[in-house]
């Protein structure tokens, strides 16, 4: 027996560790997915594979940094007044960031260096993290004068206010303690004396705050402090915020807020869960409502919709009531008309027994009562509906709701009173300022149109900005600047007419005074004609006789009587007038042409009075452009070199009267057509007339250096087309007067 | 489809038809600041004048609080906090110090029941004399060194929603009421503190804008208007002599 043994048996601890049995554990039989291998035997063909897995350590971590030392550090409390330094673990390299990134609240610092200066040896000792929330208010500090001036309250003593900001800064505006805490004693006023005392003089009553009352006072005060110290101008957002949350402190909505929430936490789970169920009915009604009105609304047009059919009508014609439907129709009519004669009856009853007291009663009137009994009183003239939809059965005593509340009418001293008004057009709803119809008002649909009314505006005397601008005033002004654009318009009409008068006079002048040069003009147009009409007999080998008369006819006279012949039935004065600038336009390049065309026959010295007399003309059509341009209102008004700039414009206009010309040869073209065996030779002397300003382009590019503004190849290439058009033009004239 | 008119009962239906109104005035006052008397240190150097900008009823018998909820200025951006909210019953000014005129922004907030949007107006500050060079008015600034430019507007509610007609046309004394405590007798129509949108019927001292001046101010408009017809007669005879000078020429220009 060994002496383990009879230990063993005395229940002693062995002495010497008993050898554990060494033997490793035989290893379990491997299971797979929870099935002994041997079950799994049954089922498949042959074990499956073990798979031997080397038992392994877990991989050591892997850590980016070195470990480091934790070490005790100091730290203190910036809060705390006593200076305390207490101990607490920290990493070794921890320490110094973190004091310098700790963001330190000017307060912190402030408490710190009060407290701080000889008993703290240096500054290494780190503050505490809590420390930045120890946030100490700035105390709201006032003289005795301050407090007079502004911060007077006849509900609060200089003594009680002072009493309630020392709480308040003592317990950091924490207004549960606050309140708690606050029990001001008012000291009587006079020196308690003996005497005083022996009348016994009562002291006054404390008065009962609440937490409100408190609050409101303090923040009053605060704010105004804030506001004495620095102007509401001075301040930074921040303390702005800040002064305005003071501000709009209202004590009422406060004690309204908490008597809700005090209401909402005493509610009984039986109420809380009522008012659940109630919400849920609620938005359950809102979801039917819709189809509840679609409902009625279908009921009411049912019930409505026969009375649309005149009763004699259907005597009439019988024939509405041959289908089933209008058969339902008759029936229903019928009914209608029945239930009608009903309900007069029932009405006439109660008249007689003077039981409507509830119309009498509105027409009473008061207002107020109007306002409600509106919707009785109006109901009258549909009662016989709404007892027609009760279906008959004698409910008249519920009346139906009038459907649209008529609305008070205003009697003329209210109307005044109230600033009622029923204007008659139509209003947008929403507001508007009154001044807003004035600046409609004096709007033109053009910015010079509106210059030229408000500069006659101001040329009356009328402000830009009215001293009253009411009701009555503003429509007298809409009327008055009504009329000032009717002026303006007449006034642009004149200056029109003016314009024109100016080109006859000066086409007079052309006619009478340069006679000869007309002549001249009609030569060279008459040599231009033969010039084209040899051309043309060149070129297609057949003889015109209506060429020779074409420069004739091409002079300004016949071919204006021509125009205003057309023109003369036209009642529209600015079509017409529109058209004489055409014409006037047309006739001016024509003469230009025509000059051109004289250098062309070599008649140098016509040069000139062809050129002067072109620039004549065109001085005159710049004015007329120019009155066009005030009358568009688009363009600006570019005035420049009398003759260059005219000509320019001419140019600058040549696109737009390409256009017009082509539209008037399109015009003429038809007119001729209708002549009918003249088309075809006007067609070909337009094309021939083209190619011939198409030859004479490098003379009249020559021509055109002459003068004194120089001619750009575009001006040129311009001229040409329009020089071709207005040929064309005439020389579709020509035909047509041929033809007469 | 119309809805039907139950329906309207969660969204209030506008009375059509009606429009009513109120008036009220909006503007400035400046006052430059003493040059000989030193000025508060809190106040720039180059700030040359204290102003005010203000919107404010017509007179105490013209409250603003039945219908407007709040109105913000917006300052110019370089004041601190340019953008002020100032809530109902307070007097809607704001006091400033500074050396130039711009346009402040006005914007008046609507009371709940009037459902409606915000409305702008636009005010210029002034803080020089303006006017026409020598007018009464301008020598009168000059003078006084109290430069007020102020305006008389009137807010239009065109088809009110139904509640807030009531609120505009109950008198001051039912408003707040519980209903049907204010009926009293046919002749109590008796004229309370609120007038409405009622003008002061003259000019007195303190009262600026009255039914005089608005007479006046349709008399000089009317007066306007005669001038413009005399002026549109001259003008149509002569415009008519023209176009018959024009059918002349026309003729002659043809006869040639």
């Amino acid at each position: 027996m060994m002496g383990s043994d009879a230990r063993d048996m005395m229940g002693l601890p062995s002495a010497v560790p008993t050898p554990k049995p060494t033997l490793p554990k035989a290893p379990k039989p491997k299971m797979k997915g929870g099935m002994a291998r041997e079950v799994l035997d049954l089922n498949f063909e042959g074990a499956p594979p073990i798979s031997i897995v080397a038992p392994k350590f877990k991989e050591k971590p892997k850590i980016p940094f070195k470990p480091r030392r934790w070490e005790q550090t100091p730290f203190m409390n910036s809060a705390r007044k006593d200076g305390l330094v207490l101990r607490h673990w920290k990493r070794e390299g921890d320490a110094a960031p973190n004091v310098a990134g700790l963001p330190v609240t000017p307060a912190d610092s402030n408490a710190a260096s009060e407290m701080d200066t000889d008993d703290r040896p240096a500054a290494n000792i780190e503050d505490s993290r809590a420390a930045k929330w120890n946030v100490r208010i700035d105390r709201p500090r006032y003289s005795a004068e301050e407090y007079d001036t502004h911060l007077k309250n006849a509900d609060w003593s200089k003594e009680e206010t002072d009493y309630l900001v020392d709480l308040a800064i003592e317990f950091d505006l924490r207004w549960v303690v606050i309140i708690d805490r606050y029990d001001f004693r008012p000291q009587p006023k006079s020196e308690p004396s003996e005497d005083a005392m022996a009348i016994d003089t009562p002291t006054p009553h404390p008065k009962p705050r609440t937490m409100e009352d408190l609050k409101s006072r303090y923040y009053a005060v605060a704010a105004k402090c804030m506001a004495l110290r620095t102007p509401l101008s001075s301040m930074n957002p921040t303390e702005f915020e800040e002064h305005e949350k003071m501000t709009k402190f209202d004590p009422r909505k406060e004690t309204v807020r908490k008597q809700y929430v005090e209401k909402l936490f005493l509610r009984t789970p039986e109420e809380a869960h009522e008012e659940e169920l109630l919400l849920k009915e609620l938005s359950r009604i809102v979801l039917n409502q819709e189809k509840l009105y679609e409902d009625r609304r279908a009921l009411y047009d049912r019930l409505e919709a026969p009375r649309a059919i005149n009763p004699a009508a259907a005597h009439a014609s019988t024939t509405v009531y041959q289908s089933s439907q209008g058969l339902q129709q008759l029936m229903q009519t019928m009914m209608q008309s029945q239930r009608l004669r009903d309900a007069e009856k029932r009405e006439k009853r109660r008249s007689a027994l003077g039981v409507d007291t509830e119309t009498a009663n509105s027409h009473s009137s008061s207002a107020a009562d109007l306002r409600t009994g509106g919707g009785g009183g109006g109901g009258g003239g549909r009662s016989s509906m709404g007892s027609a939809s009760a279906g008959g059965g004698g409910g008249h005593e519920k009346r139906q709701p009038h459907p649209t509340p008529q609305h008070r009418h205003f009697n003329q001293a209210e109307r005044v009173r109230f600033g009622i008004s029923y204007p008659q057009e139509r209003l947008t709803s929403g507001v508007q300022f009154r001044h807003e119809r004035v600046v409609k008002a004096s709007q033109a649909k053009s910015a010079v149109q509106t210059t030229r009314i408000n500069d006659a505006l101001a040329e009356l005397g009328i402000p830009s900005r009215l001293l009253m601008p009411t009701n009555r005033v503003v429509t007298e002004y809409e009327r008055l600047v009504e009329g000032v654009k009717q002026l303006v318009e007449i006034r642009k009409m004149r200056e029109k007419v003016d314009g024109e008068i100016k080109i006859w006079e000066a086409q007079r002048r052309l006619a009478n005074g340069d006679g000869a040069d007309e002549v001249d003009d009609q030569t060279a147009g008459e040599s231009a004609a033969t010039n084209a009409q040899s051309e043309q007999a060149k070129d297609e080998g057949a003889s015109k006789e209506a060429e020779p008369k074409e420069g004739e006819n091409g002079e300004d006279a016949s071919k204006v009587e021509n125009k205003e012949d057309d023109d003369e039935e036209e009642a529209d004065e600015a079509a017409r007038t529109k058209a004489e600038e055409k014409v006037e336009d047309e006739d001016e390049t024509e003469h230009l042409e025509n000059s051109r065309l004289e250098v062309e026959e070599d008649v140098k010295d016509e040069d000139e009075d062809g050129d002067g007399e072109g620039s004549n003309a065109s001085q005159a059509v710049e004015e007329e452009d120019e009155d066009e341009e005030d009358d568009d209102d688009e363009e600006e008004e570019g005035e420049g070199e009398a003759e260059a700039e005219a000509e320019g414009e001419d140019e600058e206009q040549s696109d737009d009267e390409d256009d017009d010309d082509e539209g008037e040869n399109e015009d003429e073209r038809a007119e001729v057509e209708k002549d009918g065996n003249a088309v075809n030779s006007s067609e070909n002397q337009v094309d021939d007339n083209n190619e011939d300003g198409e030859n004479e382009d490098p003379e009249a590019e020559a021509n055109e250096a002459n003068e004194p503004d120089d001619g750009s190849s575009t001006r040129a290439r311009s001229m040409r087309k329009r020089s071709a058009s207005v040929i064309s033009a005439v020389s579709n004239k020509s035909t047509k007067r041929q033809k007469k | 489809m119309p809805r039907w008119p139950q329906s309207t009962a969660n969204q209030p239906s506008r009375v059509k038809g009606i429009q009513v109104h109120r008036p009220f005035v909006y503007g400035s006052l400046a006052t430059p600041f003493p040059t000989n008397t030193p000025r508060p240190s809190s106040i720039p150097p180059e700030h040359t004048h204290r102003w005010t900008v203000y919107l404010s009823p017509l007179s105490p018998s013209h409250p603003l609080t039945p219908w407007l909820k709040k109105v913000q200025f917006k300052l110019h951006e370089t004041y601190a906090n340019s953008t002020r909210m100032i809530e109902s019953p307070g007097p809607f000014e704001i006091t400033e110090t500074g050396w130039g005129e711009f346009e402040v922004q006005i914007k008046l907030f609507f009371v709940p029941e009037a459902g409606e949007k915000s409305q702008t107006l636009w005010h210029a500050l002034k803080l020089h004399p303006f006017g026409v060079e020598g007018s009464e008015e301008r020598l009168k600034m000059e003078r006084g060194g109290e430069v007020r430019s102020e305006c008389y507007e009137e807010v239009v509610f065109s088809e009110p929603v139904e509640g807030f007609l009531e609120v505009l046309t109950s008198p001051a004394e039912m408003r707040g009421k519980a209903g049907g405590g204010g009926k009293g007798k046919k002749g109590g129509q008796m004229v309370g503190p609120d007038r409405g949108a009622e003008l002061p019927v003259r000019d007195a001292p303190g009262v600026v804008y009255s039914q005089e001046k608005e007479q006046a101010q349709m008399v000089l408009l009317r007066e306007a208007g005669k001038t413009v017809e005399a002026l549109m007669k001259v003008e149509k005879e002569k415009l008519r002599e023209k176009e018959q000078r024009r059918e002349e020429l026309g003729r002659d220009g043809e006869r040639g």
